[in-house]
């Protein structure tokens, strides 16, 4: 596992995710493994679930 | 021992000993096929004379005869002992008809029928290998590489010490032993390039040819003997399927099997029940029964596949029967429709429910629960509610293949029966997923990602031979391709040195020329880059799937990232990524109120979601690497493994927890010292 992706599956483990974090994924997805780009699809899948939350804006 | 149950044993020893046998003929195989290669002529390490490369076919269908067949029809030869066997195994229970041995004789000629088939289609496949890299000068050491994998996979024989090594603890290890030594063998030996191999289908064959075989004879004796009652045996193991289990070692007739056997089970094979039994690989048998028996006690069921409800299903065996793709997109909307209606009192079984806001989900006036952000925005003038009813009452299914709206369709059978059993809403429509996102799931919205489900489902349809052409195929083209933009360039590269020479009036003469070359070249180099990706694609298709063997106890580092990983076959992988979102639906909607839906508008979090954030801060078992990003994802990867029978593989608590709400239809309103509808410990939330 690539430093990249663990890097990326500890952004997802925060309670609070950071507003960018689709934009973080995606920059250790460029640099994260051929072989690790489908685990990188599950953690996107994690990230939207907190980032499609309604808010009041 | 009851004779039967000796007679299931030695069966299941022999066909143990006959897969080795047909795995040892392959090893013979590649080793013929390697000295042919050996000798065959080459120029600078090439491959170059078609001639010799027509001619191979006779030398290889030669070995192939003198090995894997030959091995086959000794096997098979053997079946003999077996009709005798099972007559003697009969006597003990009766007087039976004996067997006529015409009709031995002739299910052997069938048996034999059915490798000499796998034999001649791999024929083709190594035959086209050898010509097609002749053709186009393919290195010597990748074709012969080529050969020996489309023969025995990951386990082709080598000088690397190593890599032998691996191989023979990939063939005679532990389990564990085995998945480890197999991922080194592709990771570091880059052993994944031809998935579906002689091998691999010839030991399986090995098994079913002989348990039909035996099949055959019994059902026929039974027959010929004047039998109404059969009864069915042998042993259940930790991955029976529950259809076995429920049957095993009881007596029915034959109406009752016509009954039984016409409905619809994970696994499940096409054909006479008597002879394909429980499905693919079963390990049941049918005897005929004169006089009353007694039933025998079956134990342990734990590891069982889910009966399913519909025709049609998706099975551990195999696919679900390929539908037309209109067809099944009607069935999709009518059935997402109906999940849709407001409200949808089907899903709910609660007795208190007092018929205005069913369990929360639905607001009073029949309008779902809105928690997620489909698109919305204030500047649409609706509720978060009112837009998601207008944007999500279509499916998207445009860039769906029919293959991949067939497993959705069969996997959304099995949710809606999830809804039921939860208490919580169907899936009600299905949408594309965000950028990369394999799928998400939020206000009972299934998203998926078009590029995996299309992958999975084209590897579940599709043949072996076609996906190993496909590469070849490409590989073919590429090849052509680079031979055709070296032209270009050449040509390019000579008008242009004429134009740099040229005079500025003989320049204008030629330009034209130089930038059509150019262009030519450019558009080539764009063809060549569009067949690279689509060959890398068909490579990655033709990948052997291995399902990861990790057992609970063993070493965290051996799990896979997510659950599809504990499963081979696509069709089980994409129905493992519904469940987990499912399983999703299910956290998010369960006993929830528009107070604690969760979100930014609703002042709590849903209730279970704060009983999964407790249980997931006392350090769990974690089944997978993505089940320790977050609580939700921890109960979305166990309750996929629930829905597909790998509860060996969860935590115990959540499972405790999981067979809990399904088994109350989803009426559990307490768990432990824990109030659902509270949210909250007794004594307070925070226990």
């Amino acid at each position: 596992m690539s430093k990249y992706l663990d890097e990326a599956i500890e952004l997802c483990k925060k309670k609070i995710m950071p507003d960018d974090i689709i934009e973080q994924l995606d920059s250790l997805k460029d640099q994260a493994e051929e072989d690790e780009q489908q685990m990188f699809s599950w953690l996107y899948e994690a990230a939207y679930l907190q980032v499609d939350e309604l808010t009041e804006e | 021992m009851a004779a039967d149950s000796d007679y299931s044993e030695v069966l299941e020893r022999l066909a143990d000993s006959h897969q080795q046998r047909v795995a040892d003929s392959l090893v013979a195989l590649e080793g013929r096929v390697a000295s042919l290669m050996a000798d065959a002529p080459k120029k600078a390490g090439k491959l170059f004379d078609l001639e010799w490369a027509v001619s191979a076919r006779t030398e290889l269908r030669a070995a192939l005869e003198e090995t894997y067949l030959s091995e086959v029809d000794s096997v098979i030869r053997g079946y003999g002992a077996v009709s005798t066997d099972a007559a003697k195994m009969l006597g003990t229970y009766g007087d039976f008809t004996k067997l006529d041995t015409g009709v031995v004789s002739q299910l052997q000629r069938l048996s034999f029928q059915g490798f000499e088939a796998i034999g001649s289609e791999y024929l083709d496949v190594l035959a086209n290998e050898v010509y097609q890299s002749t053709l186009t000068g393919r290195n010597f050491n990748d074709t012969v590489k080529n050969l020996r994998q489309t023969i025995n996979g990951v386990y082709i024989n080598s000088d690397d010490v190593e890599a032998q090594r691996l191989v023979d603890v990939a063939a005679n290890g532990t389990a564990a032993q085995s998945a480890a030594a197999v991922k080194e063998l592709q990771t570091k030996y880059a052993r994944d390039r031809v998935g579906n191999n002689l091998r691999r289908y010839s030991t399986q064959m090995a098994q079913d040819s002989l348990m039909q075989f035996d099949a055959s004879i019994n059902t026929a004796i039974g027959k010929q003997s004047g039998a109404t009652k059969w009864k069915y045996y042998g042993s259940t193991v930790r991955d029976s399927r529950q259809f076995c289990v429920d049957h095993a070692g009881k007596v029915f007739t034959e109406e009752e099997i016509a009954e039984d056997w016409s409905g619809s089970w994970k696994g499940k094979a096409s054909g006479d029940p008597f002879i394909v039994r429980g499905g693919y690989n079963c390990r049941h048998h049918w005897r005929p029964v004169f006089d009353e028996e007694p039933e025998e006690a079956v134990v342990d069921n734990k590891n069982a596949f889910l009966d399913l409800p519909e025709d049609n299903l998706s099975s551990g065996g195999g696919p679900p029967k390929l539908l037309a793709k209109q067809k099944v997109i009607n069935s999709l909307s009518s059935r997402t429709a109906k999940a849709s209606q407001k409200p949808d009192f089907d899903s709910f079984r609660d007795p208190n429910y007092n018929g205005k806001s069913p369990q929360g989900y639905q607001l009073k006036d029949g309008e779902f629960q809105t928690r997620f952000n489909h698109g919305w925005t204030a500047r649409s003038g609706l509720s978060p509610q009112a837009f998601n009813r207008q944007q999500l009452k279509e499916n998207v299914t445009k860039g769906l293949t029919a293959e991949t709206l067939t497993i959705l369709e069969s996997a959304l059978i099995r949710t809606d029966v999830m809804a039921k059993s939860f208490g919580v809403p169907k899936i009600r429509s299905i949408g594309k997923s965000k950028g990369t996102a394999v799928a998400q799931m939020g206000d009972s919205v299934l998203s998926i990602n078009h590029k995996y489900y299309n992958n999975w489902s084209k590897k579940t349809y599709a043949s072996p031979a076609s996906l190993t052409k496909a590469v070849s195929d490409l590989e073919v083209k590429l090849a052509e391709s680079m031979a055709k933009k070296q032209l270009l360039r050449s040509e390019y590269d000579e008008l242009k040195a004429a134009y740099d020479a040229a005079s500025a009036d003989d320049k204008r003469i030629l330009s034209n020329g130089v930038r059509q070359a150019g262009l030519a070249y450019n558009k080539e180099v764009d063809k060549w880059n569009n067949t690279s990706k689509k060959l890398l694609s068909a490579q990655q298709l033709a990948v052997p799937d291995v399902a990861n063997r990790f057992v609970k106890g063993g070493d965290l580092k051996f799990r896979p990232f997510t659950a599809d990983g504990f499963f081979e076959s696509s069709v089980d992988k994409s129905n493992t990524v519904i469940f987990h979102e499912f399983g999703h639906n299910v956290h998010q909607q369960y006993k929830v109120t528009s107070k604690n839906l969760g979100g930014k508008f609703t002042q709590d979090e849903p209730p279970l979601e704060r009983l999964l954030d407790s249980m997931y801060k006392q350090k769990p078992f974690f089944p997978t690497k993505y089940s320790e990003v977050n609580s939700h994802e921890w109960f979305a990867e166990n309750f996929s493994l629930y829905q597909m029978g790998r509860k060996d593989l969860m935590d115990d608590n959540l499972l405790g927890l999981i067979t809990a709400l399904d088994e109350s239809n989803g009426t559990l309103s307490r768990w432990k010292n824990f109030d659902l509808i509270k949210g909250e410990y007794d004594g307070g939330r925070d226990k």
